[in-house]
């Protein structure tokens, strides 16, 4: 019994000294001073050592993108800071920056550890478009089994003016949705039934924020379009994995629905050179692409323009008519979708096989594939794949240009 | 050779805790990429060792070890058998210590340990540096020398490894040896190395 009752004692006595030590310690040694963060010269934000830098820039009002809620992968919170306080970059951030961006001060926000008082600049734009803004969804429709089209108005205030490429972030409410309760036309009705997908449910307790690509083309003025792919559980997991939160979101908002953007912000864009240019595109790569290809056949000039779009069946395939139009009426563009398992019932007499093959095919006739601009988007195996055939093509990779979606 | 002299050689070259007893070598390898980073790990490493091994000294003799209660009339509690917890608490402090120095004073040493700095906690090199104190029945005086001896062998080997890292950067490798394969046959040579001292401990 003593021995039980001195031992406790000993450890009990042990444990809360060393935890006053360190208490008393860590006072002197991390002081909880407060600091100022300059943000490009005008705005001046209160910060305490220790913070976030990306906390506190959205604390303040400067909403830069963070497609990846702050784990370091999308590289989209990049800003350039300067000053003692930010320290050297972490081992996270070599993985994203290039050494030249870690030379110039380029950092990832949302792994900037704030130690003193540093000096941050954002891009203008940035500033001035000032936290989120609220639209209207003006129509939505499902393209493809688990692709839905969203047609947002903007505020009348607001430009839908951006550079083709660039996305938008879109944040969720808290919400619940009961997959059952989503309309699904007919033609998918079967994909729906045979995987399972209408006994899922989604929701969130917070509000949740993702990066959406703009699909809009010029005559789209005064609306965002966005291509939105349901992000579902893998096969077999649906019991343990919850699907996406703000793609379901999405997927239940109907006309009328207000949602709340932030952007466009962006950094895959079409190079200003008169080069030839290939798109290859896979599922909701669609997006950017589409309106890439759309301002730039508006645009005089003849730069020849490819686009490879990969897709499974004929049911997967979306705004084909509208591609084949532009085929018809532009002789330098031409489209050439791929399926790769199309189903009896397709009658595809297209292409098939993968993307990437056709893409071999079609360019290892041209007679200089190195001299062309690709432009990649789609799902992480899609750009690969891509990648490694454009490398026995021998195309150098300073004219590839592609987004993984943050993957 | 004073006593303590010759075990401060010893703990640092004879008995070196990553290359003749293995012990602590997850961030030896882990953080020998680049010579800053080991020298940090090095230095890191003394100190943990220096200041734990003495401070689980006088907590083992003046509360756990057989017998230290006799003062109070109980001369037979042995309570020995707390000796890791109270050690591992031991050790989890100074590290955490560690770390609020590093990140106020070395914010680049700091940034290069990763999460290799609270897995020190953890670390075998500095847990086996403790238990040995009490196997092999200490003084204070030794402990400390220990310690501090058997840190800077551990300062020493990474320090060695990290140059010959970084030297390697230049050489062609089979593919399949790049990185962590190359530095396991590295360490394997320099264990070798250090088996000499062994010998020279061995022939005395
Ligand atoms: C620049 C950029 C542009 C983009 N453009 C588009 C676009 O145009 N269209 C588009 O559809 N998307 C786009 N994305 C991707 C988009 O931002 C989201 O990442 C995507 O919609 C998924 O978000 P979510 O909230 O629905 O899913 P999340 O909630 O983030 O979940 C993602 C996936 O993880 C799974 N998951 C959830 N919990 C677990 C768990 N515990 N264990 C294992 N798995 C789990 C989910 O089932 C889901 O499949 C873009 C991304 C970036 C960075
Ligand atoms: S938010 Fe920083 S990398 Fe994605």
């Amino acid at each position: 019994m003593t021995e039980a009752l001195i031992g406790s004692l000993v450890i009990v006595v042990l444990v809360v000294g060393l935890t006053v030590g360190l208490l008393l310690l860590r006072s002197r040694l991390v002081p909880d001073t407060a600091l100022d963060v300059a943000v490009n010269d005008a705005l001046h934000l209160a910060a305490r050592r220790g913070d976030k830098l990306l906390g506190v820039l959205h604390g303040g009002g400067v909403m830069i993108p963070a497609a990846c809620g702050g784990s370091g992968t999308c590289g989209l919170c990049r800003v350039t800071v300067t000053g003692e306080g930010a320290g050297g970059p972490q081992a996270t951030e070599r993985g994203v920056l290039s050494a030249r961006e870690r030379r110039d001060h380029v950092r990832l926000a949302c792994q900037t550890t704030l130690r003193g008082d540093c000096a941050v600049s954002v891009p203008d734009d940035i500033l001035s478009a000032g936290g989120g803004f609220t639209g209207t969804v003006v129509s939505a429709r499902m393209l493809a089994p688990l692709i839905r089209e969203i047609v947002v108005r903007l505020p009348e205030d607001r430009s839908s003016e951006f550079l083709a490429g660039d996305f938008m972030q879109i944040t969720a409410p808290p919400y619940r949705l009961d997959f059952g309760s989503i309309d699904v036309p007919p033609e998918f009705r079967e994909a729906w039934e045979i995987s399972g997908w209408r006994g899922l449910r989604a929701g969130s307790e917070t509000e949740v924020t993702r990066a959406y690509s703009l699909a809009s083309r010029p005559e789209d003025e005064g609306h965002a379009v966005f291509n939105i792919r349901l992000a579902v559980p893998p096969p077999g997991r649906e019991d343990e994995v919850p699907p996406g939160v703000v793609s379901s979101w999405l997927f239940g908002v109907a006309p009328g629905d207000a949602v709340t953007l932030s952007g466009p912000f962006g950094e895959f864009h079409v190079q200003p050179t008169a080069r030839e240019m290939v798109y290859v595109g896979g599922g909701v790569g669609m997006a950017p692409l589409r309106a890439m290809i759309h301002q730039e056949l508006g645009k005089p000039g003849d730069r020849r323009i490819r686009y490879f779009y990969g897709a499974r069946s004929a049911a997967d395939l979306f705004y084909s008519d509208e591609f084949e139009a532009l085929a018809a009426a532009h002789a330098r563009f031409t489209w050439s979708p791929t399926l790769s398992e199309p189903a009896p019932g397709d009658r595809w007499t297209g292409k098939t096989g993968f993307i990437h093959q056709t893409l071999f095919d079609e360019m290892r006739a041209h007679p200089a594939p190195e001299e062309c601009e690709y432009y990649l988007c789609g799902p992480p195996v899609m750009i690969s794949a891509v990648l490694s055939t454009l490398a026995r093509l021998g195309v150098e990779r300073d004219l590839i240009f592609y987004d993984d979606f943050g993957a | 050779m004073t006593g303590l002299g010759s075990l401060f050689l010893t703990a640092a070259f004879v008995d070196n805790m990553p290359l003749t007893l293995f012990l602590g070598l997850c961030t030896f390898l882990a953080l020998s990429k680049r010579p800053e980073a080991a020298v940090g790990l090095g230095v890191a490493m003394t100190g943990v060792l220096g200041v734990t091994v003495p401070l689980n000294h006088l907590i083992y003799q003046g509360l756990l070890a057989p017998g230290a209660w006799a003062w109070a009339g109980m001369p037979d509690l042995d309570l020995s058998y707390l000796s890791l917890i109270a050690f591992i608490g031991v050790i989890a402090a100074a590290v955490q210590l560690l770390e609020m120095i590093l990140d106020r004073f070395f914010p680049a040493i700091h940034a290069a340990f990763g999460v290799f700095l609270p897995l020190l906690t953890v670390q075998c090199a500095i847990l086996a540096g403790s238990l040995f104190m009490v196997e092999r029945d200490y003084t204070l005086a030794q402990s400390l020398v220990f310690g501090l001896g058997s840190g800077t062998g551990f300062a020493v080997a990474v320090a060695m490894l990290a140059a010959i890292r970084t030297r390697l950067a230049y050489a062609d490798l089979p593919a399949g040896l790049r990185g962590l394969g190359i530095a396991f046959v590295l360490t394997g040579l320099m264990s070798l190395g250090f088996a000499s001292f062994a010998q020279m401990a061995a022939a005395q």
